[in-house]
């Protein structure tokens, strides 16, 4: 069997929903004439998947999207299993409510990048918007598991409110990241903007440079071995070739607990001397 | 049957289920591990007055250990569940957890688990905090040295305990000699542990005793001293005989522990004082496992 590739017959003007684009519908269709027969949302109205895109391949567990761009909304919304290689951009709300599979996105993606996840892998080679792993306006909390890689830089309140799981982002995050946070793990290897953990609860951040600016409710430690950062970063590093490099964090860093203007009991940690080991080595 | 001049008696050993458990324990160093190690499989001889059967299985190296420090695997024998259970908590929360430095991980998998961090994490005294990394739970519980990390649960597997051999002597010294190499070649065999202590059993026991209040006794058979006043099994030449019980996961690697230690012995030979080659069992009536020695040895052949 070969995998199922989807080219985009022409670029969009307006959004484009794909979130009934994953293995678990395809599977559901069943013949290659009724995955073609499939409804797409194109700004409020329908259209037939094959006049959107061009259809190869016969393995719906197995989804590979060409020439998408930042129009390309909710791409795996909602997936349970299999995989969806996006060779192109991706809109927002990539990977919205996913509960289980991997997509890998080789450019970049929009804001929303895997809000309200529950399970499953996202890797981003590029950059992501804002609010990624969030939680949208009617939910209570941000992702609840699974594993978020942004290899390139993120926006605005990365992390908010997650509940659990794990966001990678290798490259700079903006203001606010992990605000509000419930539990999981945000570890930003980058720069890092203004007030990271503000307000947060519980969880664990963990920046690879002192951020622009801390909150001065975020209480001071001093430069501590947390032996759990040994951990942490060994199996991360057991997740792929590209994620070997973990190994050299840790587990020297500069804790800060908080926010305990919340009463919080989240951890913010400046790992030491990170700069020797790098995303890109 | 002769190995280097000494005779294999013709008789099986027997062993018995257990349920058992493998801690994985990681620390600054080696030396700290080991410190953990031997604290918690101390007092772990028998079941028979211990809890629990305890003993070291071998040393891993960084890369193999979930934090990537030097570690010691163990394993962690009862009769029971709620045994082991009751015997895990106390030994890791005693022994481990007190242990500077160190972390405690499961070493098993499997889906029927004991509780292990489940229970510790309540010294954090409400500050403990879990994650979970690829599916795994583990908990951090704050201490004075830092954080004791601890998985949450750790894996109990089906397992044999009780396999042995009796190494029959012209002196203790040459036994002890001839037992020492045993255990040295015993512990290159994965899954099995030798839990008594040096790997030698001085005291063989024979189950019950004339007294109501004693589930096990001396072994008199074997007992040189008592040659001549009890039905002995021992010759004239015979002054010493030590015992080498064998814990194990598989009854293959019991297989093979006994096979290594029985050649490991042997190689002294009369000569140096070593005679014969037995082992101890209660007639078949104790437990399903029968190591039969001759079978043993001659399947290796």
């Amino acid at each position: 069997m070969r995998g199922m590739i989807f080219t985009l017959r022409v670029k969009p003007q307006q959004p484009l929903d794909l979130s009934m684009l994953t293995p678990d519908r395809l599977a559901t269709a069943g013949s290659l004439r009724e995955i073609a027969r499939i409804k797409l949302y194109v700004n409020g109205a329908t259209a037939r998947l094959d006049d959107v895109f061009s259809i190869s391949g016969d393995d719906p567990e197995d989804i590979e999207l060409r020439r998408t761009t930042g129009w390309a909304t909710r791409i795996g919304a909602q997936m349970t299993r299999g995989r969806i290689r996006v060779n192109a951009q991706g809109g927002s709300h990539l990977g919205e409510g996913m509960r289980g599979g991997l997509i890998r996105v080789a450019g970049d993606c929009g804001d929303w990048l895997g809000c309200n996840m529950v399970n499953g892998r996202i890797e981003v080679n590029g950059n992501a918007g804002d609010y990624i792993g969030a939680g949208t306006r009617d939910s209570r909390h941000g992702m609840a598991n699974g594993v978020l890689t942004v290899w390139g830089n993120a926006g605005h309140r990365s992390g908010m409110e997650m509940r659990r799981g794990i966001i990678l982002i290798g490259g700079n995050a903006g203001d606010f990241s992990g605000a509000g946070m419930l539990a999981g793990s945000l570890l930003i290897l980058g720069k890092c903007g203004r007030l990271p953990g503000y307000g947060m609860r519980r969880g664990s951040i963990m920046l690879g440079c002192k951020p622009e600016y801390m909150g001065s409710t975020m209480a001071p430690c001093g430069l501590l071995k947390m032996e759990y950062l040994r951990l942490f970063f060994k199996q991360l590093s057991l997740m792929g070739k590209r994620y070997r490099f973990l190994r050299n964090l840790g587990p020297e860093a500069y804790l800060y607990n908080g926010d305990t203007a919340n009463q919080g009991k989240g951890e913010l940690m400046v790992l030491l001397d990170q700069t020797r080991h790098t995303a890109s080595e | 049957m002769r190995i280097n001049g000494v005779n294999i008696d013709d008789t099986f050993a027997e062993a018995f289920p257990m349920k058992a458990t493998r801690l994985i324990i990681t620390a600054m160093s080696m030396k700290w591990a080991y410190t953990a190690a031997n604290s918690l499989t101390g007092f772990a001889s028998s079941v028979i007055a211990c809890g629990c059967e305890a003993g070291i299985e071998r040393e891993l190296k960084p890369e193999e250990t979930p934090d990537g420090r030097p570690g010691i695997a163990i394993i962690m024998f009862a009769m029971s569940k709620p045994q082991l259970a009751g015997q895990l908590i106390r030994r890791v929360g005693q022994s481990v957890m007190t242990t500077a430095t160190s972390a405690c991980f499961s070493g098993s998998p499997s889906e029927t688990v004991l509780p292990l961090g489940k229970s510790l994490r309540y010294f954090g005294d409400g500050h403990q905090i879990a994650k979970a990394l690829d599916g795994v739970r583990y908990w951090r519980i704050p201490v004075m040295h830092g954080e004791f990390l601890c998985e949450e649960s750790a894996g109990v597997v089906p397992s044999i305990g009780g396999g042995n051999f009796l190494i029959l002597a012209k002196t203790a010294q040459q036994g002890l000699h001839a037992c020492e190499r045993a255990v040295r070649a015993i512990c290159r065999v994965r899954d099995v542990v030798t839990t008594f202590p040096g790997g030698v059993v001085g005291s063989g026991s024979k189950v019950g005793s004339r007294y109501s209040f004693l589930p096990a006794s001396t072994n008199e058979a074997f007992c040189p001293t008592l040659k001549g006043r009890v039905d002995s099994m021992l010759t004239e030449e015979i002054g010493s005989v030590l015992e080498i019980v064998v814990d194990g996961l598989t009854e293959a690697a019991i297989n093979e522990a006994l096979r290594v230690g029985i050649h490991a012995a042997c190689r002294s030979g009369p000569d140096k004082g070593i005679f014969r080659i037995s082992a101890g069992n209660y007639g078949g009536k104790l437990g399903p496992y029968h190591f039969h020695l001759r079978k043993i040895l001659g399947c290796a052949a």
